[in-house]
């Protein structure tokens, strides 16, 4: 995993702050390969609060910028029953944050 | 470049804002019209697609143009040296000048914007909530093209 311990520790406050204590977060993408170079951040998040999860979104998107200076950072909301092939691969071979 | 150069810089980076304000503002006005359920955004009419890709075209332009044209050429026009200054610097200095109510809140505008552009599908209450957030961020950035508008006025700019 290609993150800081202090980056995994700020997504993780961010997440917790956003969308409620005992959100999960998980690591998918290029950032998981040891391998790669660079790349975006590409972040899963199991949400502990439902509501409004935009404007969380919007507010963890603002903590991380905060926190991480300006970077690509694209983040999928998993929703109760979601099927979507996205959210499928990013809990199959993301790694807990 | 001479204050001539400057002010026709921003006088056109003006134009343009305008005219996608124009778009964008019918846009909006057709968006209000009806109301807008979440499973609908799921299987729209040819008709709704095409105004809410309008909607977010013209949002996605008018948000670009002011931070890469208006924003710079509001600032040259004042005689500041942007050259090697970072965005974020570039907004205070223009929330100090009062030409932006808060630099903070544009780059509020400017994530809601990349939402837009944001490569995985998302629910249709997702897509809800974001049409929500952002017909009140488009009309957020048409009262500060207004505000810029006003103070290039004031200025003898435009």
């Amino acid at each position: 995993m290609r993150l800081t311990r202090q980056q995994v520790e700020s997504i993780r406050r961010s997440a917790q702050t956003a969308f409620g204590a005992g959100t999960l977060v998980k690591l998918f993408g290029s950032r998981v390969d040891d391998s790669k170079l660079g790349g975006d951040i590409d972040l899963l998040v199991r949400p502990t609060h439902q509501d409004h999860l935009l404007r969380r979104k919007l507010q963890f998107l603002a903590l991380l910028e905060g926190a991480l200076g300006e970077r690509k950072i694209d983040v999928v909301i998993e929703q109760p029953h979601d099927a979507r092939p996205i959210v499928r691969v990013a809990r199959e071979t993301g790694v807990s944050l | 470049m001479t204050l001539e150069t400057e002010k026709a810089a921003l006088q056109h980076a003006l134009d343009l804002c305008r005219a996608h304000e124009a778009a964008l503002g019918d846009a909006l006005a057709d968006i209000d019209r009806r109301s807008w359920v979440a499973a609908e955004l799921d299987h729209l009419s040819k008709a709704d697609r095409r105004l809410l890709d309008q909607f977010a075209y013209r949002y996605t332009r008018l948000q670009d143009d002011m931070g890469q044209r208006l924003i710079p050429a509001a600032l040259r026009a004042l005689g500041e040296d942007i050259g090697p200054m970072p965005m974020l610097d570039r907004l205070n200095r223009l929330e100090q000048l009062r030409w932006l109510p808060s630099a903070e809140e544009w780059t509020e505008l400017r994530r809601i914007r990349n939402e837009f552009t944001h490569e995985y599908p998302e629910s249709p209450e997702e897509r809800r909530e974001r049409l929500e957030i952002a017909t009140h961020a488009a009309r957020r950035l048409v009262e500060i093209v207004g505000i810029m508008e006003r103070r290039a006025g004031e200025h003898g700019l435009a």
